[in-house]
């Protein structure tokens, strides 16, 4: 007997969604007053399956640039001559790549003692890269996969260009002596690697292990007295939306995430799961459990209070980039877990200098594709055999 | 059937019935399952229009879509490329460790206690153990070498090196076999030492032409357990390189671990398996058939 | 093959030569010391590789976090062998640290071997009486299947084992998938390997003493449990550490079979705790192994002199 509630992180939802083993919610939601208004689109969005919702959503996270202010304000004179202005982030990746350089510091072995930008520090969302150059990875229309799109070549083309300028055993050198996440040795707060793509919980980690960062004016207790604009220059980091590639067209970009309620298909007590979904569902619930883990609201209201109270000083920059038109979750192929095996392996592949984005991302089509047709095949098979197929060749 | 055979007959079915109620729970029916699902499409989640979850049969499609899998392929390269480094190399050093420690020398029992003492660690303390030892910049191996001016490779980080590295720390852990070596050895009759000595051989005739064709049954048994326990290694290279970097290091059943388990596709993971279960009879029958030029018996 | 427990006891532990000294085609005295001292040299470099990552391991464990992964950059550090300060707090951080529930961890992969210990030792016997001691017809057979299966990979089964136990989760009472019951209940049927060494042991044991008991009016199941189990105690001491440090070592298992973090053993719970943390706390992790070997190896040491003799008198070996 399935649970009358399950967990699930986004990513996963399709794949079961897909598998006709989760129970679709419209109705229920309908019945609570939930629908599409409810939600900030990307959070909705990513709950829907071919049409129909099946899930909410309970954390939310959204990536952003996230650099240490101290470092690169330290090196203000520099900036300014390269005509860049320190005192705000970058605009654009090619400005991010001149920000890198600069707060590169290397030794005369070519060894990195600080890393101005890392793509694989800590790299966990480098598949995403391609949303940040306007490619698109997979059209749920056409069940296609796009990673030859020029955009996704030339997002990966970016990706290499670190490796090839640092340096591939001065990067694995780098990473194999870095700090674990969660420890104060980690790069970003330690300081040795100046700019990270990263999530709201950093508010945390960082006022954990380097408490100082966070007291750069004044002890966190007093804070609260300062204007709500001069927040930020308390804290020896920022945060802000990472740039795209070309922002004249580009704003806001962001991978969102989230972890997800859901109701598994032959559950016993529907409704009364639906009920706890439901009061999780509610502003002042949703928001007080957000306000912990740190992380924005998924709700398309949000009161001032969540803001002004929130333990993440740019937690506004979050709440604008998971309004963003240009937040997008996941992909939703049904096999996600297989193809994102295939994709780490070309993402290795490139990061590690064995092929050139081009080719990898050519054999990534020919295994995604090959990898999504075995999987029609044997669903056209069960539906032959059985007639329980859950999902039909386009 | 006489009386008292009968009575032993029962007596004796009640006395394995343990071992024969598991064997038919636990090993019969899930091997004759596993056949099955083979020839189906089992997701476990995927679910039908009455809501449950079943095994779909679908021929030979699993088996059809193995044989064109370049990941198949991949691991079963791996994996062999694997046991062909540590396989030959654990038996070489384990035959010679014992063969040292055989000799009667003082401080015996602490050399053997060090070789010993390895094999007990379990195996994911060693993992971390051996993660630690290679890493790229601040492992052990690579500090050594720093001090006489080499740069040392990444390791379990490179390509090129983390099969190797994996089939050299499988040494770490020889002390089993060892173990059952020397026993082997002390089962060799001294007067055969004595006669070859008088016959004029040297020591290392006496090696090839006493010690190891007398140690050979031994030789064989061992061979045989660790080239079914090579060919489905897994907790090392899944815990220390996750299948890595670019999957020099993905093995079979790694593979058939997160077909199953990760992508949910029971039916062809149970392909895989039948594969596997098919490979490893079938090398152990080769190597039972080539054991009649090699393996001598005592007394036969 | 059967052996006498002093020869077997030199074969681990070297306490007496059995090599008749006597008879001996006696050569140059230097050459055979020259020899001598070339097995030493050998052997002291091979422990010195075998010993090496214990010792790399217990230093790094008393290191403090900037000494094993420096913020510096620095290019090379120096081997350091003596840590300086020397931290045993970070044993202390492993035990309470809230990542890493050491505590729980050890409750429960104890949970699970002495469940599987006592099951696997138990039932193993019984079945290893059987196939030594009662002659009927189909043992012959019965026994070859069995050592048959330890042939069978754990991975052909893996699966189906797996839905087998949801199975019975969803048509019984009894819940398997995510509860420890899939990783001791099949030890209480025995296992090959066990029954294996123990029918060896049973096989030393002489006929007449059942038959004695026999006469006396004793029943089949009387003898074994008042005869032959109390002279079986060494075999089965074997037989239970064996069951034992499988459980303490077995990660596919666990990996398989549970789902939630507070039902984690320790092997799978120093794993999760290692990936998850990208680049790792290496201090830690390695006060962590530390703590997970010590049990494993002080267990061997206490009980070395029961388990030579028990895999001496079950002529385990080849």
């Amino acid at each position: 007997m399935p649970p009358d509630i399950a967990g699930l992180w986004q990513r996963d939802l399709v794949a079961f969604a897909s598998r006709n083993a989760l129970l679709p919610l419209d109705e229920l939601a309908a019945e609570h007053g939930i629908g599409q208004s409810t939600y900030k689109p990307a959070f909705w969005e990513m709950c829907n399956y071919k049409g129909k919702l099946y899930g909410v959503v309970s954390t939310p996270a959204t990536m952003g640039l996230h650099y240490n202010r101290r470092s690169v304000l330290e090196l203000g004179e520099k900036f300014q001559a390269a005509g860049l202005d320190p005192t705000r982030a970058p605009k654009s990746i090619a400005e991010l790549d001149q920000w890198a350089k600069l707060l590169d510091i290397r030794d005369d072995r070519g060894a990195i003692r600080r890393a101005g930008y890392l793509p694989k520090e800590p790299g966990w969302y480098i598949s995403f890269t391609p949303f940040w150059f306007g490619g698109q990875l997979w059209n749920p229309e056409t069940a296609e996969f796009h990673f030859t799109d020029p955009n996704t070549i030339r997002a990966f083309e970016w990706i290499q260009s670190y490796p090839k300028r640092l340096g591939k055993a001065a990067l694995s050198d780098f990473s194999s002596a870095a700090g674990g996440f969660g420890t104060p040795n980690s790069p970003f707060i330690a300081g040795t690697c100046s700019m990270v793509l990263q999530g709201p919980w950093m508010g945390n980690y960082m006022y954990q292990l380097r408490p100082a960062s966070c007291e750069w004016v004044v002890p966190r207790g007093v804070e609260m007295f300062l204007p709500r604009t001069a927040r930020a220059f308390n804290y020896e980091w920022a945060a802000e939306a990472m740039p795209a590639d070309d922002p004249t067209s580009l704003t806001d970009v962001t991978f969102a995430d989230a972890d997800v309620l859901l109701i598994p298909r032959g559950a016993a007590h529907p409704k009364e799961a639906f009920e706890f979904l439901a009061f999780v569902t509610r502003q002042d619930v949703m928001e007080r459990l957000n306000s912990m883990h740190c992380k924005p609201s998924p709700l398309a209201k949000v009161s001032d209070d969540f803001i002004r109270k929130h333990p993440n000083p740019y937690i506004s920059v979050h709440e604008r980039m998971a309004f963003s038109p240009n937040a997008r979750p996941q992909i939703k192929s049904p096999m996600q877990a297989e193809i994102a095996a295939e994709y780490e392996l070309a993402i290795d592949e490139i990061y590690l200098l064995s092929k050139t984005p081009r080719q990898s991302m050519t054999d990534l089509q020919k295994r995604a594709r090959a990898k999504y047709d075995a999987h029609l095949k044997r669903q056209a098979l069960r539906q032959v055999h059985a007639g329980t197929a859950s999902e039909s060749a386009p | 059937m006489s009386s008292r055979e009968r009575q032993n007959f029962v007596k004796g079915l009640l006395f394995v019935s343990p071992w024969l109620i598991g064997f038919l729970v636990f090993t019969l029916v899930p091997v004759g399952l596993s056949l099955y699902y083979s020839f189906c499409d089992f997701s476990l989640i995927e679910r039908d229009t009455a809501g449950k979850t079943q095994a779909i049969w679908v021929g030979t499609e699993n088996y059809r879509q193995l044989f064109q899998d370049r990941e198949f392929y991949r691991t079963l390269k791996n994996t062999g490329l694997y046991a062909i480094l540590s396989l030959p190399a654990g038996m070489l050093v384990s035959i010679g460790l014992a063969l040292m420690l055989n000799a009667p020398i003082r401080g015996q029992a602490i050399y053997r206690t060090i070789i010993f003492l390895p094999s007990l660690v379990p195996v994911v303390a060693s993992a971390m153990v051996w993660m630690w030892l290679f890493n790229a910049r601040l492992g052990f191996f690579n500090q050594l070498l720093a001090t006489i001016g080499i740069d040392g490779p990444a390791w379990i980080g490179d390509k090129k090196w983390a099969l190797p590295a994996l089939a050299m720390m499988s040494l770490w852990g020889v002390g089993n076999t060892v173990v059952i070596y020397l026993a082997g050895l002390q089962d060799i009759p001294r007067d055969l030492y004595e006669a070859a000595e008088i016959d004029g051989a040297g020591a290392i005739r006496r090696l090839f032409n006493v010690t190891l064709p007398m140690l050979s049954p031994v030789i064989f048994f061992n061979l045989i357990m660790a080239l079914i326990g090579t060919l489905q290694v897994f907790a090392l290279p899944f815990i220390m390189t996750g299948g890595g970097p670019e999957r020099s290091t993905y093995m079979y059943t790694q593979y058939l671990y997160e077909k199953a388990f990760a992508y949910l596709q029971m039916g062809y993971a149970s392909a895989m398996a039948w594969v596997q279960l098919l490979i490893i009879l079938g090398l152990t029958a080769f190597a039972f058939w080539t054991s009649k030029r090699w393996v001598h018996y005592q007394g036969r | 093959m059967k052996r006498s427990p002093p020869e077997l006891d030199y074969a681990i532990r070297g306490t007496k030569s059995p090599l008749p000294q006597r008879g001996q085609v006696v050569s140059n005295r230097a050459r055979k010391s020259l020899n001598r001292l070339s097995v030493h040299l050998g052997l002291l470099l091979c422990c010195l590789g075998f010993g090496l990552p214990f010792a790399w391991m217990l230093s790094t464990s008393l290191k403090t976090l900037d000494a094993v992964s420096p913020t510096d950059g620095a290019a090379s550090h120096s081997i350091q062998f003596i840590p300086d300060p020397v931290v045993w707090q970070n044993y202390a951080n492993v035990v309470t640290n809230e990542k890493l529930d050491f505590p729980l961890y050890t409750r429960n992969t104890l949970i699970i071997a002495v469940l599987a210990v006592i099951g696997n030792t138990l039932s193993s016997a019984v079945v290893a009486y059987g196939f030594a001691k009662i002659k009927f017809k189909g043992r012959g057979v019965l026994f070859s299947i069995m050592l048959a299966t330890m042939m069978i990979p754990f991975p052909v089964v893996m699966v189906s084992i797996f839905t087998l136990f949801r199975f019975i989760g969803d048509y019984t009472p009894l819940q398997m998938l995510g509860t420890f019951r899939p990783l001791w209940l099949p030890a209480w049927f025995g296992s090959a390997f066990s029954i294996f060494l123990l029918r060896q042991f049973f096989l030393t044991l002489p006929d007449d003493l059942s038959e004695a008991a026999r006469i006396d009016g004793c029943s089949e199941l009387g003898i074994f449990v008042r005869v032959m189990l109390p002279l079986a105690r060494p075999a089965l001491a074997v037989v239970a550490l064996f069951t034992f440090m499988g459980v303490w070592n077995d990660f596919l298992g666990p990996l398989v079979y549970l789902q939630r973090p507070e039902q984690y053993t320790l092997a799978l719970g120093l794993q999760v705790f290692q990936s998850a943390h990208g680049g790792t706390q290496w201090n830690m992790l390695m006060a962590a192994s530390v703590l997970v070997i010590v049990p494993v190896i002080l267990l061997f040491f206490l009980t070395q002199r029961t388990f030579i003799q028990g895999i001496a008198t079950t002529g385990m070996k080849g």
